[in-house]
């Protein structure tokens, strides 16, 4: 087993990043078992408020867990290592803790969570390193270096890894799209979305793989069902990013902001129960995400819930 | 018509939605800066665990809901979204009430920008 990593990533924010990042991680875990590693790179640190709550997140700050100390071990200049940082368990569904209990463990999620003060770390790291002869383009590369040798150690252990990516460019993001192998791209059926995932296609084709079209898994997300949103969903799909793998759509919903809202750190629900209206869609993420992947890698997940 | 029955009228109106309608009433009144004391039955429809946490901490929250059954605590547990249909599954009265104290005061802590309440925030 060697983890594939993929990027969740869009120069726009307010597309439904975390949220895709959530649903992909219960939905690879659940229907096919996966063993996920969240990586919330995202200052706002939302993926990491879903799976682990506001008290969650705090008591793994306060546990030394966190990108932050990752990036204090390479402020440091220590061996760069990410497990000691990771939360092993940020399982919500009930399916997934009934089965560990029964010393049967089939598909997991764990997470290496963010908290505001990342963004504070990185502000810090930035200052120090460009009052030297630093530049962006030479932080991001060292933090790439030592992004990559950190989750070397994981890759074993995990079946996917998913970075939840800022929405802007900064040293921390670009190290996350270099070592990344694929990317998963949420956009809005809008104008302005539209543009920012050409921006960033643009860029990261520029600055970080030629090969952007073959490695896209795009995902359509908060979609209302009105004539302009078909309108321009059907454009994004068969006009500007003709060329990508296209995942399901998610609808606005209730239901998807009631799945992102966990009770608490001790609250746990059925799969049907938290998903509600929207289990068939991210049933659907899971499953064209998973046959993306095996036309990527040549990998066959085999689905293990219905 | 005369301003007296356009006042009737309007009123009328009013009154008749108020009946039907705790949560509109609810809101009458507090526009209002008036204080009600609602019926067993009103009181899911009408208070919100998480306004009266802010307002009282847990104590408040024990205090306020006690009186309800299982599965009127079951319901506002799950309205507020503050527990799932497993987290509530074959919970006795004094849990149910005791996860609606601990959880709406959690939740206010962690997103409320306003001051805590002045008492103890024990649960």
């Amino acid at each position: 087993m060697s983890a594939n990593i993929a990027s969740i990533a869009n120069l726009k924010g307010g597309v439904g990043k975390s949220t895709t990042t959530v649903m992909l991680a219960d939905g690879l875990a659940y229907f096919f078992g996966l063993n996920v590693l969240v990586v919330d790179l995202d200052s706002q640190a939302n993926s990491s408020q879903v799976l682990l709550t506001e008290v969650g997140l705090d008591a793994a700050a306060d546990q030394g867990k966190g990108a932050h100390e990752m990036l204090g071990q390479f402020v440091r200049g220590e061996t760069p290592i990410a497990g000691p940082f990771i939360v092993p368990n940020a399982v919500s569904l009930e399916e997934l803790r009934r089965a560990e209990e029964r010393d049967d463990r089939l598909g997991w999620v764990s997470i290496l969570p963010s908290h505001p003060k990342l963004r504070l770390a990185e502000m810090s790291l930035e200052e120090d390193w460009y009052s030297g002869p630093g530049t962006p383009s030479t932080l991001a590369a060292a933090l790439t270096e030592h992004f990559r040798a950190s989750v070397e150690p994981l890759l074993s252990l995990y079946d996917v890894i998913l970075i939840d990516c800022p929405p802007h460019l900064s040293p921390l993001s670009r190290a996350a799209l270099a070592a990344s192998d694929s990317f998963v791209l949420p956009t809005l059926a809008d104008p302005i979305s539209t543009w920012g995932t050409k921006q960033f296609s643009d860029w990261v084709t520029d600055h970080v793989t030629a090969d952007l079209a073959a490695q896209s898994f795009i995902v359509v997300t908060r979609f209302r069902n009105t004539a302009m949103a078909r309108q321009i969903r059907a454009d994004i799909q068969d006009v500007y990013l003709k060329d990508r793998y296209f995942g399901a759509v998610i609808p606005d919903s209730v239901s998807v902001l009631k799945a992102m809202d966990r009770p608490s750190l001790d609250s746990y629900n059925t799969f049907r129960g938290k998903y509600g209206s929207v289990t068939g869609d991210v049933r659907r993420l899971a499953q064209r995400y998973a046959d993306f992947m095996q036309i990527r890698t040549g990998t066959a997940w085999k689905m293990v819930r219905q | 018509m005369n301003s007296t029955e356009f006042l009737d009228r309007l009123f009328d109106v009013i009154r008749d939605e108020a009946r039907a309608n705790p949560a509109f009433a609810a809101r009458l009144v507090k526009a209002a800066g008036g204080q009600v004391t609602f019926t067993e039955r009103d009181k899911v429809a009408v208070l919100n665990p998480l306004e009266v946490a802010a307002e009282g901490g847990p104590n408040a929250v024990r205090s306020a809901f006690e009186t309800l059954d299982p599965l009127q605590l079951r319901t506002l547990l799950k309205e507020h979204n503050l527990a799932s249909a497993i987290d509530v599954r074959s919970r006795g009265k004094a849990d149910l009430l005791d996860m609606l104290a601990v959880r709406a005061t959690a939740r206010v802590a962690s997103r409320s920008s306003m001051a805590p309440p002045p008492q103890d925030g024990t649960s």
